[in-house]
């Protein structure tokens, strides 16, 4: 029984293109991008307003391709409770896009970068042995929880990936006494 | 706010925090700190962005000194410059008084959501923007003006054809709270979407017209045809806005 069980798990992992190595096969660290596909990082998941956060969209260095255009999109998760002084987690079905999104929520965080034409290239940020990208620097404004996208068009065949989101936090700093500093600047505006 | 407290506000926030990460730098970097686990002996850097000046060039104002300066073009075969930029929207968002309906123990909520005011706008990229050294010549230069003028003037059709984008959303729930949460979501999911589209038809038009200049001007070699799209890239943009049914 525990076999049969053990061959049918195999055989859904086969059909969903999972490929089961064995034991001594190299391994690649899951937080590298995968063959054909986009992925992204921060170098920090916590930042206060004003704080540099830096965007790193990565493909493998094999990938045979160039970037003609960048698109950048967010969703805010959690906001900002005054009363309370914390951040407060949205339920799954009340998040909402931050949007249009404007340098009002990510200051520097283009929309949407893009070259002319369809044969643009754009000039890689990061390259190594591995992966090659594209870095975005970028200051948050507002307080909240956002799910940042990422996706991006080649050059040519107008192929376009998009990359898991990656999650950034904005807190307001905190005082001595670890308490924390939100400013009006910082809330939403927007929000009802 | 205003600009200046704006700045002032972040720039506060940001020096309370001694943190060598932050180094305050803007736009894209040379991508040497967040790969020291992909490689052992880094390869040199991309050549350096420009520094954003205080006031982006425009199609009118656009100088080589702009541009980040490569050896090679970066694809096999390609053109010896090129500019980038990026586009943006903004406008008044605005959510209306919204309306809440208690009936048989359920409440309903409706909210609109709108931003007027909305204006579309392209700024030139230094980090996306590069020309191969010794091809800095004039003729090329003002192909690559031509680029940015384009964009600009579909910018400033789209502000025209779209001036309010508006949404509208609904909710239902147990609570009134959650129904006022539930609406709201989706009025701003709604106005998204509606951004989207217009964003989507935006770079579909600016795509189709500096496609079809380069292919005309090839690229900015073709002196005669460069010299025609001077004088009537207006038009040739006009051709994709049709008026009238």
């Amino acid at each position: 029984m525990t076999n049969r069980i053990g061959f049918v798990i195999l055989a859904v992992a086969g059909t969903a293109g999972v490929r089961v190595l064995s034991q001594d096969a190299p391994v690649v660290p899951a937080d590298s991008p995968p063959a054909g596909e986009l992925l992204c990082r921060l170098d920090r998941t916590v930042a206060s307003p004003g704080q540099v956060v830096r965007l790193t969209g990565l493909i493998r260095a094999d990938h045979d391709a160039t970037v003609r255009e960048v698109w950048h999109d967010a969703v805010r998760v959690a906001e900002y409770d005054p009363k309370a002084g914390r951040l407060k987690n949205l339920k799954a079905g009340l998040f909402y896009p931050v949007g249009p999104p404007g340098p009002e929520v990510f200051e520097n965080l283009p929309m949407n970068s893009t070259t002319p034409g369809a044969d643009g290239v754009m000039l890689w940020d990061v390259q190594t042995p591995r992966v090659k990208g594209l870095e975005f620097e970028f200051k948050p404004k507002q307080l909240g929880t956002f799910l940042i996208y990422a996706k991006w068009e080649f050059t040519t065949t107008r192929q376009q990936v998009e990359a898991p989101p990656v999650l950034l936090v904005v807190r307001p700093p905190m005082d001595a006494k670890g308490r924390p500093v939100a400013r009006p600047e910082g809330l939403d505006k927007d929000a009802p | 706010m205003s600009a200046e407290s704006e700045a002032e506000w972040a720039d506060e926030w940001a020096g309370e925090e001694d943190d060598p990460d932050s180094d305050g730098g803007e736009g894209q970097t040379d991508g040497d700190e967040d790969d020291g686990d992909e490689e052992s002996q880094p390869p040199p850097g991309p050549p350096a962005t420009p520094p954003a000046p205080a006031t982006p060039p425009t199609g009118s104002t656009l100088q080589w000194s702009h541009f980040r300066v490569v050896a090679t073009p970066p694809r096999a075969g390609g053109e010896d410059a090129q500019i980038g930029y990026t586009r943006a929207g903004s406008g008044q968002f605005t959510f209306d008084v919204p309306t809440v309906l208690l009936v048989d123990g359920m409440y309903y909520a409706s909210w609109g959501s709108y931003s007027a005011g909305m204006v579309y706008s392209v700024r030139f990229n230094p980090a996306t923007s590069w020309v191969v050294r010794g091809n800095q010549d004039a003729g090329l230069l003002e192909h690559e003006r031509l680029h940015l003028l384009i964009a600009e003037y579909v910018a400033q059709k789209i502000s025209a054809k779209y001036p309010t984008i508006s949404g509208h959303g609904s909710g239902a729930a147990l609570t009134r709270e959650e129904a006022l949460s539930k609406a709201r979501a989706d009025a701003a999911a709604q106005l998204k979407a509606r951004f989207d589209q217009v964003v989507a038809e935006w770079a579909r038009i600016d795509t189709a017209v500096q496609t079809r200049y380069d292919a005309q001007t090839m690229h900015g070699s073709d002196p005669f045809n460069q010299l025609w799209w001077k004088d009537d890239y207006k038009a040739e943009v006009d051709k994709e806005f049709p008026v009238g049914p």
